[in-house]
């Protein structure tokens, strides 16, 4: 299952090598391996960058000061001046796929994400970052349907991959030393392929399906510091529509007529609705402590748009989570780690039999420094969550994903004056 | 920092080495659109008929075919075989000092017979007098060449056609001692000297019905032998001189007496018999020409039901040989070529496989214990092309035996309108997939 186009690949690699960084991808795979990533452009991508991942995934309040921030373009206005933030991170997702009949294990893992941020002046910061935008993976195997005017039947293999990338460019600024704004600019670009095997007696039809989506995002975000220890953010993203491309072709194998039809459809376009987002982040106990809760809404109604399985409705996303380190300057290694958990629960976007696909999770994570001279960190996180119920006739996964980001800083290049 | 990517590394490794694709992945099934449809059609009309070709090719067949046989439903059939024959070694000298001796007609069996090789057979030879000669270097059926109405030799005899036996028929000496004087006293000294004065032998049998048996045309399988002699100081020392079949001036003329036969009204080549005039059968005989048309008038009704989005997954013809009309003597073979026939039934191309092999009508199901045995052919390219063609070509299929050229095979088959279990059938498996607009 071939997940990324070569494209896309050549632009991971190409950050990569801009960045100086070995990164091995000796082979692709999918982010997701859910049968929900059938409908609408996949599964969305709830992984961000740094540290959010434990704690609850959103984080609109947070700063971008020894990790990015990408939740939040305004977090870019103030960030440690002269550093260089870098974020890569990878997933893997072990899951169990329930429905009413049966159960099936699935695993996947990849990469995640890759961003970088750094400022531009004492008021103003920029971030450049590649994100996973929605995946899809799903394999359905063997399905058995019965040939029309007979008895006998034919197998189908359904197989989809691939998914949208954003490639995002956002910048903030200090309006003053409390409040700050950005905006960012998403390209959205990708394939989503779909290849479906019909094995009919000894001869098949494959019908493969390269999708193409691509169109151009906007967004906006405010943070306000209330007091040194309290913080509120704001985004804004922008309805868009996504036009898509689809190439199609349609083989016979194994007949004694060899069939091969290629044809280029104009795919509807799939429209992207309003998100707005609200989050506060507060530091407690001399800043051992942080807490943020956030919530976003995306309003999905007004796309007025529906899939073949049900109907898009308002998204309800929120999250919550707190961090706490006894003391960054220890000297004691375990004493400088962060600890965090969170929660996050989505209310999901599409109604199926009047039941939404809501999702759970909870999550654990350390963030591990390494070295006591930088910032730089290994951020692990843990989540459990379920999504789907089968008590409501729906498919139900219960998935454990690890992640790892890597958040890097570049200050640990700057030679120090004093040592 | 080396580490963590080494570690980093060996996650993405080790995580996307798992196979994702274990053989049971139908959760999700009920989330799926496929839409493609797979239909099976046998509803679709077939007309099966009956024609015959006004010649067929005999030269080139590596058979000299000689007999005859009558037929309840074909008729009387005969094949009688006009041969050139040639020096096996090529030159026209005999030793010196030579005495005639005698003269044979040597014909191995090739195995081939067609109809009961119980009752006694006559054939008779005779020397033909016409240059057997064409514009086109083939022979057909229907050619004939004049021949001398005198024998120049007979033979009654019980076939034993599968034993590797040859066949031996003593040849009038005059005829012998004429053709050992003219190549001892040098009249002939070439190959036009010898063809000017012997264009070939003609065998053939007499009216009795009897079998048709096949004789190989290999030159050590059949010659004519002119035995001579040398006298020497004890006892005189036997030669042989061998002339042996020159394949490509050679071929038979096999002919059928079809009146008071159904085939009676098949007169030319674009007329045809439909199976529903002809007790729901269709006929094919090698030899004479008598091969099975399909014709499949309503094909492009699968438009109806696809639209453009169809696609031809497999087109199979069944037809069933009818019961009693083989048998061990009578036989029929596994194996029927397939061609596309124009609207007078004239042969625009045969049906070959991607590899240049050809499409055969394949027997199944060969136990016939149980009346079972089927006749598949794969009519798939047929099919597309008759759902391509923009107007129509009146084209229509046909089916008759490889040996069609060189054999007196028949079979007699169930038409379209035969009972049930019985009758021919056309099945078409299509595929429907969604249209994307």
């Amino acid at each position: 299952m071939q997940f990324m186009k070569m494209k896309t690949n050549f632009t991971y690699s190409l950050l990569a090598t801009l960045f100086g960084i070995p990164m091995i991808f000796a082979q692709t795979s999918s982010l997701s391996s859910s049968p929900y990533s059938l409908y609408g452009l996949g599964i969305p991508n709830d992984n961000g960058v740094g540290i959010v991942n434990s704690l609850g995934k959103l984080g609109f309040a947070m700063p971008s000061l020894t990790n990015i921030n990408a939740k939040n373009p305004a977090s870019l206005g103030r960030m440690t001046q002269k550093s260089f933030l870098f974020d890569v991170g990878l997933k893997t997702q072990y899951e169990t796929v329930v429905n009413s009949f049966q159960e099936e294990m699935r695993f996947v893992g990849n990469f995640s994400n890759i961003t970088v941020a750094f400022p531009i002046s004492d008021k103003s910061g920029v971030s450049l970052s590649l994100i996973p935008y929605t995946n899809v993976g799903y394999v359905l195997f063997g399905l058995e349907n019965t040939i029309e005017g007979s008895t006998e039947s034919f197998i189908t293999n359904v197989n989809g991959s691939g998914g949208l990338n954003d490639f995002k460019l956002s910048y903030g600024y200090s309006v003053t030393d409390k409040f700050r704004v950005g905006a960012g600019g998403s390209i959205l670009f990708g394939t989503i392929e779909e290849t479906e095997t019909n094995l009919v007696s000894n001869s098949a039809l494959v019908i493969s399906e390269e999708n193409y989506y691509s169109g151009f995002r906007f967004d906006i975000g405010a943070q306000y510091d209330l007091s040194d220890r309290t913080t509120f953010g704001l985004v804004a993203k922008f309805p868009t529509n996504l036009n898509g491309e689809q190439t199609r072709t349609i083989e016979t194998f194994e007949t004694e007529t060899i069939t091969n039809r290629e044809e280029d459809n104009d795919l509807e376009s799939f429209t992207l609705p309003l998100e707005i987002g609200f989050g506060y982040f507060g530091r407690f106990l001399n800043n051992k402590l942080t807490l943020n809760a956030d919530y976003q809404q995306n309003f999905w109604e007004t796309t007025d748009q529906s899939d073949f399985l049900g109907k898009y409705v308002d998204q309800h996303i929120f999250g919550f989570g707190a961090s706490y380190r006894i003391n960054p300057r220890s000297l004691k290694y375990w004493d400088r780690v962060f600890y965090r958990t969170g929660v996050n629960y989505d209310s999901g976007n599409l109604k199926v039999n009047d039941y939404r696909i809501d999702n759970y999770s909870f999550s654990l994570g350390v963030g591990l420094p390494i070295s006591s001279q930088t910032n730089s960190m290994l951020n692990i996180s843990y989540s459990y969550g379920q999504k789907g119920r089968v008590s409501n006739g729906l498919i139900q996964e219960n998935y454990h994903q690890l992640s790892f980001n890597f958040s890097f800083d570049g200050r640990w290049f700057i030679k120090r004056k004093y040592d | 920092m080396k580490y963590i990517l080494l570690i980093l590394s060996i996650t993405t490794l080790v995580s996307c080495s798992v196979d994702r694709e274990n053989l049971s992945l139908t959760v999700g099934e009920e989330l799926n659109t496929i839409g493609t449809r797979i239909v099976l059609i046998d509803t679709l009309q077939v007309e099966a008929s009956t024609f015959k070709f006004d010649s067929i090719v005999t030269s080139g067949s590596q058979r000299i075919l000689v007999g005859l046989y009558t037929d309840p439903v074909f008729g009387e059939t005969t094949s009688e075989s006009y041969v050139s024959v040639l020096p096996t070694d090529g030159s026209f000298d005999l030793r010196d000092d030579a005495e005639y001796d005698s003269i044979a007609l040597i014909m191995r069996y090739d195995r081939y017979f067609y109809n009961d090789t119980i009752p006694e057979q006559l054939f008779k030879v005779y020397e033909v007098t016409d240059d057997i000669k064409s514009d086109n270097d083939l022979f057909y059926n229907t050619t004939t060449f004049e021949t001398n109405p005198i024998p120049i030799g007979e033979k009654t005899f019980r076939a034993r056609p599968t034993k590797g036996d040859s066949l031996h028929i003593s040849l009038d000496n005059a005829y012998g001692q004429l053709l050992f004087d003219r190549l001892n006293d040098n009249d002939i000294n070439d190959l036009d000297d010898f063809l000017n004065l012997y264009k070939g032998i003609s065998i053939k049998t007499s009216n009795q019905n009897t079998s048709i048996l096949g004789f190989s045309t290999a030159p050590e399988s059949t010659f004519v032998r002119l035995y001579y002699k040398v006298p020497d100081e004890i006892e005189d020392i036997t030669y042989e001189k061998d002339f042996s079949v020159n394949s490509l001036s050679s071929f038979n003329h096999i002919q059928s007496d079809q009146d008071g036969t159904i085939f009676n009204e098949l007169t030319a080549q674009e007329l045809s018999l439909p199976s529903d005039e002809a007790n729901n059968k269709c006929y094919i005989q090698a030899g004479t020409g008598l091969a099975m048309k399909i014709d499949i008038p309503h094909i492009k009704n699968l438009y109806d039901i696809s639209g453009e989005n169809g696609v031809l997954m497999s087109a199979k013809l069944h037809f069933k040989p009818s019961l009693n009309s083989y048998n061990e003597t009578l036989s029929i073979k596994d194996s029927l070529l397939t061609y596309i026939v124009n609207r007078n039934s004239e042969i625009e191309t045969q049906i070959l496989q991607s590899d240049g092999t050809p499409v055969y009508a394949i027997m199944e199901n060969k136990n016939d214990e149980f009346n079972t045995l089927t006749f598949t052919a794969p009519i798939d390219f047929f099919i597309q092309n008759k759902l391509q063609e923009r107007f129509d070509q009146n084209l229509s299929l046909s089916f008759y035996p490889s040996t069609f050229g060189n054999s007196v095979d028949r079979y007699i088959l169930d038409g379209e309108g035969s009972e049930n279990n019985r009758k021919m059938t056309l099945e078409i498996t299509y595929a429907i997939y969604e249209d994307e607009d």
